[in-house]
């Protein structure tokens, strides 16, 4: 699919407390925490899908408008991808 | 006079002319008295400007030495047990972790460390690591504990003045925690002037989080210290404790542990 985010590096474990996600990249060992918002992110950026249905499917979760999250959602998943935990 | 020790898993030989020193730091480390093995590190007891100096130094070098080199994932945290159960405080140095496990001894609890989680890589249980207590002036005041001379040649205390007193658990009317623990409570400590003691329930992957950033060994085995941390705290339920007085805090902590 053009533009997908993800998948994860397989070098990347992700571990889920309560419903939050921390991961952690054995090829650079650096851990990151995340939120509630940004752990579901993180479930959907499994390659499948594009930026434009990852927001399309959190907004339909959190019953807002896209327009509301989309800024949001793009900076997280840059945030992962500076970080190493999703490739560029 | 020779005093060997094992602290986590390092053999030391302590050597020093001045055997009141050696008499105090038998008497202080006797949890961990051991015959020197054959690469034991020796440590000769320096004189600095007082032997009360010597010992504060010699305390700090043998604490750093063992917890860098220790074969676990050690966190820098308070530790007290009651029944096989232990709670732990991770907290940086001066968040109060040695005067609430002072207060949690007084309280009736079992000494496990003030200074260091420590947790078999595999997991399975916590390992005590029953340094001396490291005790401020202002906390023998308040929690009512006399200051012992602890060398003959040291001039007698003011306890309004002074460094940290080293104690062990006898010194509090407590003991260590008996028997094999494991651990069931992760407690941050949220300590704020003039708060009244309470303790809520946390959320698990700040404790993770918490174990992680205070584990003085997770650069030994970063993975695993990755995941020991969420296993850890997805265990049981962590707890924020917010408190100002550490005595009512503990009270709250024996009743977690006892109830």
């Amino acid at each position: 699919m053009p533009d997908s985010i993800g998948p994860p590096a397989a070098s990347v474990r992700a571990l889920e407390l309560d419903g939050e996600i921390s991961l952690y990249d054995a090829a650079s060992q650096h851990a990151l925490l995340l939120n509630g918002t940004a752990s579901d992110i993180w479930r959907l950026a499994d390659g499948q899908r594009n930026l434009a249905q990852i927001v399309a499917m959190l907004a339909a979760t959190y019953g807002t408008a896209e327009t509301v999250i989309r800024a949001d959602v793009e900076r997280t998943i840059a945030e992962l991808v500076a970080a190493g935990f999703l490739p560029a | 006079m020779i005093v060997g020790l094992s602290l986590l898993g390092t053999s030391f030989r302590l050597a020093a002319r001045d055997d009141a020193v050696l008499t105090e730091l038998g008497r202080l480390f006797g949890p961990f008295a051991a015959e020197p093995t054959v690469d034991a590190l020796t440590v000769h007891v320096g004189h600095g400007a007082s032997a009360a100096e010597a010992l504060a130094d010699l305390v700090a070098h043998l604490n750093a030495t063992a917890l860098d080199r220790a074969d676990c994932f050690a966190v820098h945290a308070g530790v007290v047990g009651h029944e096989g159960v232990a709670a732990a405080f991770p907290a940086p140095s001066g968040a109060g972790k040695s005067t609430l496990v002072a207060a949690c001894l007084r309280a009736g609890l079992g000494y496990v460390s003030d200074e260091a989680l420590c947790v078999p890589w595999a997991g399975d249980g916590v390992l005590p690591y029953p340094r001396p207590l490291a005790l401020s002036p202002w906390a023998c005041r308040l929690l009512d504990v006399a200051l012992p001379r602890a060398l003959p040649q040291d001039p007698p205390r003011d306890p309004a003045v002074g460094g940290e007193r080293y104690l062990v658990p006898a010194d509090l009317g407590a003991a260590p925690a008996a028997g094999p623990l494991r651990l069931g409570h992760v407690i941050l400590l949220d300590r704020r002037p003039g708060a009244a003691a309470s303790l809520r329930p946390a959320r698990r992957q700040e404790a993770a989080g918490a174990l992680l950033a205070r584990s003085f060994t997770h650069y030994t085995h970063p993975q695993r210290a990755f995941e020991l941390a969420h296993e850890l705290a997805g265990a049981g339920q962590p707890w924020r404790l917010t408190f100002d007085d550490p005595r009512p805090a503990a009270a709250l902590v024996s009743a977690l542990l006892t109830g």
